[in-house]
């Protein structure tokens, strides 16, 4: 009970001193303020975007030439990717699994 | 126009609708952080970073919760992940700069510097945050667990020895 008694006291006595800290002054920046920020951070957002799309489209395109090169050029080469490809996804699955269900 | 209405319009990209919603609750955002930081310059320069990310991922807000709620979920974490990147001498430093900074401008509005403050600043943020989110915005165990990626258990435990390395601290100060 006391000890309730001591943490309850504690607990006001925090929460009187952080009311005193709600008393300073906060500067609210004016609308035309909030509008330039919120377009200039929307503009940030599409560059970013197309940037990703962009790359993501560059990445795509040279890995897929490159199989398609092997495969109507060196389909050894092809079929050993592919057989690469699988056991490295199989693989990272099962150690991914593993992970997940391993006891702390 | 209600608040339901200016996150939908906000959704669809009206940037006068984020406007409207970020300049309503800027104060509410900056007070929290300066509650769990103490140094007014991070707090605004987190309420910023709070904001960039409320653009973002605004299509992922459900309205569960309030937004005042969602807001201080992401600033939670903001300045949890710039302490992350910021653990460095230089930076202990510049925080009890701002410490002393925050406690000479309270001064300066007469305001008083209790002494439970000083206890509160010399915690961890990982403690802070629960502390003030738990006894001064009244949020739940659970609540507080899902703003900040920890299970509810941990949000407990974290509290109650925050509360006693507080009192402790406040009871050798009153043996001084």
């Amino acid at each position: 009970m006391k000890k309730d008694n001591n943490e309850q006291a504690v607990i006001d006595e925090i929460t009187k001193s952080l009311n005193s800290l709600d008393a300073h002054p906060v500067h609210i920046p004016d609308a035309s303020w909030f509008e330039a920020f919120v377009e200039d951070q929307q503009k940030k957002l599409r560059k970013t975007f197309i940037r990703d799309v962009c790359v993501f489209l560059f990445v795509a395109l040279f890995i897929l030439s490159g199989l398609l090169f092997t495969l109507f050029q060196m389909p050894y080469l092809f079929i050993v990717i592919q057989i690469a490809s699988i056991i490295f996804v199989a693989l990272y699955s099962f150690i991914r699994y593993r992970k997940q269900v391993a006891p702390e | 126009m209600n608040e339901a209405k200016i996150i939908k319009q906000a959704k669809k990209g009206d940037h006068l609708a984020f406007a409207s919603l970020f300049q309503q609750h800027y104060p509410i955002l900056y007070k929290y952080l300066l509650k769990v930081t103490m140094n007014p310059d991070l707090s605004e320069e987190l309420a910023q970073e709070t904001m960039a990310k409320a653009i973002e991922k605004l299509p992922l807000f459900k309205g569960k919760s309030k937004f005042s709620t969602w807001l201080i979920s992401i600033a939670t974490n903001k300045y949890i992940d710039y302490h992350r990147k910021e653990k460095r001498e230089k930076d202990w430093i510049s925080d009890e700069e701002a410490y002393r900074k925050l406690k000479w401008r309270m001064e300066s509005y007469n305001e008083d510097w209790n002494d439970a403050l000083t206890e509160l600043g010399k915690l961890s943020e990982g403690v802070r945050i629960p502390i003030i989110l738990k006894h001064y915005y009244g949020y739940s165990y659970d609540e507080i667990g899902e703003m900040m990626n920890i299970s509810a258990g941990t949000v407990k435990s974290r509290v109650h020895n925050g509360l006693t390395a507080v009192r402790e601290g406040l009871n050798i100060l009153e043996k001084r």
